[in-house]
């Protein structure tokens, strides 16, 4: 406990180290990949709730298609294809637990952003991964009621993985790309002790 | 292994490798095979009749060290010296320059003026150009030298393709100066760079320009057609990447930007690690500065993937992102729930991925390096360096990562450092701090002394 409390004194001195020294990028650097490790660490903590969310998220879709019945508080789906029921378990990679992390570290340390501008957009990114991941549990356990249990590795690890990652690549275009080459400074560039020229 | 076990695993590997597979290897492989066949049904260029005069624009910066060699080549060139006109447009030099030009004037049977510009590379070129009166212009860096057929090919090219406008050479750094590199880190890191020079025109500006989606000619080597060039805005004066921006003007006139694969112009290779700290953010950060200048109306998602070029930005600003986070994931995992052995495997299969890539460019870059035998020599001894290869890019890409990052919020007064410069400047605010503390704790003891 004291080891990772003189690590995270360490980390944010480190921090006011590269603000005060405008070191943009390590500000950057280890102010997300911190952050990132910190999420990580603590996620024992919330991952059961995000797990049973999803589960009363995809609740409605379930009993009006009746393609499976969520059980929120187990974490768990089942789906009733033709050879019977089939219980799915929600776990950390599917809770888009890692991809919320990812996104709200970069986006903390981003400096294109004011401080409330960062709020906005974080909150809209995270619905927007939220709403992500629940079309990309709907997609592949609707391939599996319709498939049967032998289409869980492809609907699962290749078809869910890449609607999920192109969705999620669009939403890091629109708030780092985007943002980003809209607000670019041109000209005015120099070296302090180089002379490439 | 049970069957839980291994369907775990195997999720496990699917997860982690499909993205990179899909997003850079498949694709990279893809390109080196089409590359490779491209080379096989390419036709020599037919040699024209009459060879028009050109112009070689040769911006001048402090070059006293460099100038000359780069005129010996012009002059060692196959191409008859009668049809060059070569017109050094110096931009506020403090060296001896001038000095070595005219020595070379005298030297050389070839003609040489002397122009005197503004300061900056792109007001010299837009001075160059405008007494220019050669067919086709080139324009090369005062500190590198030509292959001799360099010259001979680049005009063989052109004229064999009326619909060809601009081309880029190719830039190699000199293998002479890496033999003779006495560091051995350094000269590790020049033959890494060697092979980066090489992949980058031989199989990346190659491919971009058999796809028509070239983001950018080399600053360093390029060639247009007169009546080409003068037909654009020329230089841009404010932007540090004046060779994309000049690409993208010909470009969006719907005019052909290829390359000429066998015209080469050696560089010397990177001073140290510092120089290319810098230097990969700059070129980063002027890509970034082009697309800024160009923006209009081609930002939205849905015109993204219509531009060749502005999809760039997915693969060189957006997929940056969720790359960099990639590798601390991946430990991050291997703190929770995964097996430490699983994630070095998956890890090492990445890996292990990239290096096939590399060996695949490795065999395309060959097929091109074929009729220069001294570099293709130098270049079947790098070949080992496929293996370590992988790291030098991920190396290049936190450099280019750090240029986007750097480039945000920037001031009008703002400098690029080397890591020696943003270690000073650490090590200072650091040793500060503990100076406050040790005053402190000095006034403290001044404070009990007076108590006393």
């Amino acid at each position: 406990m004291l080891l990772f409390l003189i690590i995270i004194l360490l980390w944010l001195y480190l921090l006011s180290v590269f603000k005060r020294g405008q070191l943009t990028f390590f500000h950057f650097l280890f102010g997300s990949v911190g952050t990132f490790l910190l999420i990580m660490l603590f996620t024992p903590l919330f991952e059961d709730s995000v797990i049973s969310f999803f589960g009363y998220l995809l609740a409605p879709f379930g009993i009006s298609t009746q393609i499976f019945e969520t059980y929120p508080n187990l974490g768990m789906f089942f789906v009733n294809t033709v050879r019977g029921a089939i219980a799915f378990y929600i776990d950390l990679e599917c809770s888009g637990i890692i991809e919320m992390a990812v996104f709200i570290s970069l986006l903390m340390f981003f400096p294109a952003y004011t401080k409330r501008e960062k709020l906005k957009v974080g909150a809209i990114g995270l619905l927007s991964i939220i709403g992500f991941n629940c079309l990309r549990m709907i997609l592949v356990l609707t391939i599996i009621y319709y498939g049967g249990t032998e289409y869980y590795l492809i609907a699962h690890s290749v078809v869910g993985r890449l609607v999920f990652y192109a969705l999620t690549i669009i939403l890091y275009y629109i708030v780092f790309t985007k943002k980003q080459i809209t607000i670019q400074k041109v000209g005015n560039f120099s070296y302090e002790s180089s002379d490439v020229h | 292994m049970n069957q839980a076990m291994f369907t775990s695993e195997v999720f496990f590997w699917l997860s982690w490798i499909l993205i990179p597979l899909l997003v850079e290897i498949i694709p990279s492989i893809g390109s080196a095979f089409l590359l490779m066949f491209k080379r096989f049904k390419q036709n020599k260029d037919p040699i024209p009749t009459l060879y028009p005069e050109i112009s070689i624009l040769i911006p001048v910066y402090n070059s006293a060290n460099t100038l000359e060699a780069c005129l010996n080549s012009i002059d060692k060139s196959t191409y008859d010296n009668e049809l060059i006109s070569v017109l050094l447009i110096d931009n506020g030099s403090k060296d001896n320059s001038y000095e070595v030009f005219q020595a070379c004037q005298l030297k050389y049977d070839l003609s040489i003026q002397w122009l005197s510009s503004n300061q900056g590379k792109s007001k010299a070129l837009n001075k160059g150009l405008f007494n220019a009166n050669g067919k086709y212009i080139i324009n090369v860096d005062s500190d590198g030298y030509f292959e001799a057929n360099s010259i001979t090919n680049m005009v063989n090219r052109f004229e064999s393709d009326l619909n060809l406008h601009c081309l880029t050479g190719v830039i190699l750094t000199d293998y002479k100066l890496i033999k003779k590199t006495k560091s051995f880190l350094l000269r590790q890191v020049r033959k890494l760079e060697y092979m980066e020079y090489c992949q980058a025109f031989l199989v990346g500006r190659n491919y971009n320009a058999a796809n028509n989606s070239m983001f950018t000619i080399s600053g360093a080597y390029s060639a247009f057609r007169k009546s080409t060039i003068m037909n654009t805005f020329l230089y841009n004066t404010n932007t540090i990447c004046e060779d994309a921006h000049i690409t993208y003007q010909i470009k969006a006139k719907k005019m052909n930007v290829g390359i000429c694969e066998n015209a080469i112009f050696y560089v010397e290779p990177i001073d140290d690690l510092n120089k290319l700290y810098v230097q990969r953010q700059r070129w980063q950060i002027g890509e970034l500065e082009v697309f800024h200048m160009f923006k209009q109306g081609k930002l939205k998602v849905k015109n993204l993937m219509k531009d060749k070029i502005f999809s760039v930005l997915l693969f060189d600003h957006t997929f940056t992102f969720p790359r960099l986070i990639w590798f601390f994931a991946l430990i991050a995992l291997s703190i929770r729930n995964y097996p430490i052995m699983t994630v070095a495997y998956a890890s090492f299969i990445i890996y292990a991925l990239y290096v096939l890539t590399g060996i695949l460019y490795y065999f395309s870059v060959r097929v091109y390096l074929n009729p220069f035998k001294a570099d293709l020599k130098f270049y079947n001894h790098i070949f080992l360096y496929t293996l370590i290869y992988p790291l030098y890019n991920f190396y290049v890409f936190i450099l280019r990562f750090m240029g986007i990052i750097n480039s945000i919020n920037r001031a009008s007064s703002w400098k690029t450092f080397n890591f020696s410069d943003e270690l000073e400047i650490m090590k200072n605010i650091i040793k500060n701090d503990f100076r406050i503390f040790k005053k402190s704790e000095d006034i403290s003891n001044v404070n009990e002394n007076v108590s006393i």
